[in-house]
């Protein structure tokens, strides 16, 4: 199978990392792939290695985008990273891979670039209207969750929930079975470290306790920007909780906190990712792991995680930690399972094995559309109404022979959106 | 039994796949069971190919009948409650064609996707069948590679065989087949150019290609093959063919890639004819055994010929490879009746 694959390459991109650990499957599984960057301004010094495929801009494959049997477009809400991408919704034969419930971001890039291939109506998305935008567009559509799905089911063609795929590289140290390596109980947050992290909270639920106060280090690893680092070693500082700003480090560096670290703070408030690489990762490296109660964070198992409602306010938080310092050997069982779990779930041979099969249903269902375009029509103009006997014949045939599904009526029409797309038949289940 | 037979046919173009309904019908109407035959149209365009198969899935043809008998795709689409398939080839352009000459498929993503979609169909219907016959385990290979499904081979039949007897052994190989390029009788012409013996060719059938004839009566011109080479273009009567088939020295019949033994090389054998085939006719070589009941060659002009001169000097010999063919029906039980007792089990 010819597969274009559309994304950014740039080394400091989670979703890059994570291309490139599907597509190195689906090479395996013997796909032709090809690579299109999808940065507004692509740098072929600064990429992820793509098992040294060549790669060039995502417009130059897109030229010849018919020639693929299926084109697979990432979608996170960073415009600057994925502007590129909006061009293969031109194509039928394409699946939109969307990384993020909420994009915001993504469609205040476009306004500000004065790029609207999915605006209605001069109306631009919001939030998860954005990803309904595109997906509407897409030949079929992934998430890596299911509290988002329903924004995907905007997308007429087959959609499927897939664990985001991850493999962390390999520690430099192996963590202890049975705890922190080293005193005193490190907390971590990383990424890049902003409000939505929840880092104030995290230091009030501290500063709250006396146990807390006495034995934490929380340690925030990562990009921080002058003023939130400020205040929030004002609110540390208030508070005499340990506050260590260790910035921005290296994936050799960061896999060295990660294991030296007693837990990590996954708090997200509100969780606007479809998935994070950093909880997985974490999972993945045997850490305890504290996350919100909600949105990608909720899937997880309760015994390999510990969950925070989602309001995420600062005294679950202290509950939380207070626990996990409480139970060493709870902990070592859960960092187990979390290890466990994460490697048989998010794993880029099963995400490339189940893309590979929506991948088909895509291919199969796209072929069934103009054929779709034309009964919606035929039977309109016969007055045969949707709920008849005979549109259920016809409809039911076309349901065995094809991965389609009914929905709507047949009479609401969308002028932005084929025939096919207003008839009660329209894409698959997932 | 009331039986349906059902198969899909291209408007006056006849040739084995019209064969095996119309004897099938026969057979079962001799045997005491009630027949209706529906043919069906079908174009496999890409463009149309899709509205083509929903169209037969909207038919019922399971009114008043015991049993669906479908022949020639896409009539295995048909739904019925006792469907049994006997399948006789794939839609090849869309199979292990696509992509070729053979092929009318778009090289993009878009025709190869009609392909998966096609495939994906196939499968799903064949496997609603109690029962998946092919005509040849070249045919039955395809559908286990292609399609998952796993079937037995049922060997059609000529009808009424004893038509066919050996009357004598002239010094004509004959080929009675539609004349199209992949039934490569240009090959067979060009053979004749490196004949060492007195050995003739006489090429019978109709075709649907009016330049490949030209192009064959142009070869014949060129290689002033006129005294040699005998073209009786056009179709023959069945009385014809027998007359054809029971005076000759043997038979030839190799196309490129063939879905079965083909009923030329059948026709033969019931008049005590070996036939010449080449390794890679596909079919014929689960019937033709090299040296025992005919001849595989190298599929190319001087092996052909080498093989033509060896039918012509070895008259004894030729005539043993065909009672040997004859024989060999009888091995593979190519008999209506075994067909009957399968499809109606």
């Amino acid at each position: 199978m010819r597969v274009l694959w559309l994304t950014p390459v740039h080394r400091r991109s989670a979703i890059a990392r994570f291309s490139e650990l599907v597509v190195a499957e689906l090479i395996a599984a013997g796909c032709d792939v090809t690579i299109g960057a999808t940065e507004t301004s692509f740098d072929s010094a600064d990429r992820h290695s793509f098992s040294e495929l060549p790669i060039a801009g995502a417009s130059n494959h897109l030229a010849n985008g018919a020639a693929f049997d299926i084109i697979v477009a990432n979608f996170g809400d960073h415009y600057p990273n994925h502007a590129m991408a909006l061009g293969a919704l031109a194509f039928p034969l394409m699946i939109g891979i969307f990384h993020d419930a909420d994009m915001s971001n993504f469609a205040n890039g476009m306004r500000a670039a004065q790029h609207d291939p999915i605006g209605e109506n001069g109306d631009w998305p919001v939030g998860r209207n954005v990803v309904a935008a595109i997906a509407r567009r897409c030949g079929g559509a992934v998430v890596h969750s299911r509290f988002y799905l329903s924004a995907a089911e905007s997308c007429d063609g087959p959609i499927a929930a897939i664990p985001l795929a991850w493999s962390p590289p390999r520690p430099n140290r192996e963590r202890s079975a049975s705890g922190p390596l080293v005193a005193p109980f490190r907390l971590v947050t990383f990424g890049n470290i902003n409000p939505n992290k929840c880092p104030d909270r995290v230091i009030e639920a501290i500063g709250a306790s006396a146990v807390l106060k006495e034995a934490v280090e929380y340690r925030l690893v990562g990009a921080v920007e002058p003023g939130v680092e400020s205040s929030l070693r004002d609110l540390a500082g208030r508070l005499g909780v340990r506050l260590v700003v260790v910035g921005r480090v290296d994936d050799p560096e960061l896999l060295d906190e990660l294991a030296q670290a007693a837990a990590v703070s996954c708090l997200r408030e509100p969780v606007l990712e479809g998935a994070s690489a950093s909880a997985i990762e974490a999972m993945m490296q045997g850490c305890v792991v504290m996350v919100s109660d909600a949105g990608f964070y909720a899937d997880l198992p309760d015994d390999c995680v510990v969950k925070v409602p989602a309001e995420t306010d600062s005294s679950s938080i202290r509950i939380a930690l207070e626990k996990i310092y409480a139970s060493p050997e709870a902990c070592a069982a859960l960092r187990g399972r979390a290890r466990d779990y994460s490697l048989a779930t998010f794993s880029p041979a099963k995400y490339a094995d189940a893309l590979l099969r929506l991948a088909h249903d895509v291919r199969v269902a796209s072929s069934y559309a103009p054929l779709i375009d034309r009964l919606a029509v035929d039977l309109a103009g016969l007055g045969i109404s949707p709920d008849s006997g005979t549109a259920d014949l016809v409809l039911g045939s076309l349901e065995a022979m094809a991965p389609v599904r009914r929905r709507g009526e047949m009479s609401t029409a969308d002028p932005g959106k084929p025939a096919h797309a207003s008839h009660p038949l329209a894409g698959n289940a997932v | 039994m009331r039986v349906v037979v059902a198969s899909s046919f291209v408007p006056f173009v006849h040739g084995g796949g019209r064969f095996i309904v119309e004897w099938l019908e026969q057979t079962l109407q001799d045997y005491g069971h009630r027949v209706e035959v529906f043919y069906l149209p079908f174009k496999e365009h890409p463009d149309t190919l899709l509205d083509n198969l929903l169209s037969y899935r909207l038919l019922d043809l399971s009114q008043n009948s015991d049993r669906l008998i479908a022949i020639r795709p896409p009539a295995h689409s048909l739904i019925h409650p006792n469907k049994v398939v006997w399948f006789i080839h794939h839609l090849r352009g869309y199979y292990d064609l696509a992509h070729t000459e053979h092929s009318s498929i778009p090289d993009s993503g878009g025709g190869r996707a009609v392909a998966a979609a096609l495939r994906r169909h196939d499968t799903a219907c064949l496997g609603e069948a109690r029962s998946v016959f092919t005509n040849s385990a070249v045919v039955g290979e395809r559908l286990r590679r292609f399609n998952g499904i796993q079937s037995e081979v049922l060997y059609p039949p000529l009808f009424r065989p004893e038509r066919f007897h050996c009357k004598a052994q002239n010094d004509e190989i004959v080929s009675v087949c539609r004349m199209e390029n992949h039934k490569r009788q240009h090959l067979l012409v060009e053979a004749m150019e490196y004949v060492r013996t007195p050995v003739k060719l006489r090429l019978c059938g109709a075709s649907s290609n009016a330049s490949y004839v030209g192009s064959l009566k142009g070869l014949v011109e060129r290689k002033a093959l006129g005294d040699r080479v005998i073209l009786d273009l056009g179709w023959i009567s069945e009385e014809t063919k027998v007359e054809r088939v029971g005076n000759c020295l043997a038979s030839v019949y190799a196309p490129l890639d063939e879905d079965s033994y083909g009923y030329p090389t059948l026709e033969a054998a019931a008049a005590c004819k070996p036939t010449l085939t080449a390794w890679d006719s596909g079919g014929t070589l689960e019937f033709v055994r090299d040296g025992e009941n005919g001849l595989i060659t190298e599929p190319t002009a001087r092996a052909i010929a080498a093989g033509f001169d060896r039918l012509f000097s070895d008259k004894r010999k030729t005539a043993a490879m065909g009672r040997a063919a004859f024989d060999t029906v009888q091995a593979l039980n190519i008999t209506w009746e075994h067909v009957l007792n399968r499809l109606l089990a």
